[in-house]
């Protein structure tokens, strides 16, 4: 079993592309930061039985990222990358999991989780128990849900800034 | 939906590769299940499911620029460039 935490971000140099691999050429937004990548979902997103493949797109500052649905355009979301934050979080996931998206190493992983946004800052979370996982360099990602865990699904990310309030971003 | 009646030691088997024994049934009513499946079979508790098919679809985001407009309330030193649009979302499922 391996165990990322924000002590030990496991994706700092996963945001570079290493080769190419699946890269896309999908829309370029006003904070978009990089090229896009192609994904496919082994499994799909809970809720979204029907969707498999999508592009993530890393925005121009933050820890954030646009993961867009190529089969249904209007099915995006916002994902935080939580290592790159302070937030202080171990989630341990197993050998198996990164050798299911063909990852050879953790390094090769990105880890997101999902953010659910709204008009009071207040109230802007994101799903700690159920991460994506993606492997930049094979294309392949999946949604994880821990079980044997007390990590919350609504994370504020109030809580967050409250904890870290002169550390926005890990670099 | 299929009923099928089982004790405690028997079992189903799905599509010849899950197999669902019952373990055990207490007094309380509570039945302890064992699921040997293969690895790409998630098997979750339902109501987990359900949980967390609910957040998804609440993080839908309807276009890009929620991402600018996160930075411009979550990061108050970042300039926040265009308007937001689509910050909130409801299921579309």
């Amino acid at each position: 079993m391996l165990t990322m935490s924000s002590e030990s971000p496991a994706s700092v140099d996963s945001l570079e592309r290493s080769d190419g691999v699946a890269a896309g050429s999908a829309d370029s937004g006003s904070h978009a930061g990089e090229a896009s990548l192609h994904l496919r979902f082994l499994l799909p997103l809970l809720g979204f039985e029907h969707l498999f493949l999508y592009t993530i797109q890393r925005a121009q500052k933050g820890p954030f990222h646009w993961l867009q649905s190529t089969e249904d355009t209007k099915v995006g979301f916002c994902l935080l990358e939580p290592f790159q934050t302070h937030l202080d979080v171990d989630m341990e996931i197993s050998i198996e999991d990164i050798a299911d998206l063909g990852a050879v190493t953790a390094d090769e992983i990105t880890v997101l989780t999902m953010l659910v946004l709204d008009q009071d800052p207040t109230k802007i979370r994101t799903n700690l128990r159920a991460p994506i996982l993606v492997c930049r360099r094979t294309g392949l990602a999946k949604q994880m849900v821990f079980t044997e865990t007390k990590l919350p699904i609504q994370f504020y990310l109030k809580d967050l800034m409250h904890l870290a309030p002169n550390a926005r971003r890990r670099t | 939906m299929l009923v099928l009646g089982r004790r405690p030691g028997e079992s189903i088997v799905i599509d010849g590769v899950i197999t669902l024994t019952v373990l055990e049934v207490t007094r309380s009513g509570q039945v302890r299940l064992g699921i040997d499946a293969p690895r790409h079979h998630q098997v979750l508790r339902k109501e987990l499911v359900l949980e967390i098919q609910a957040e998804n679809r609440t993080a839908v985001a309807l276009d890009q620029s929620a991402i600018g407009d996160l930075l411009g309330r979550l990061l108050p030193g970042e300039a926040r460039t265009t308007e937001p649009q689509g910050v909130t979302s409801d299921s579309t499922t």
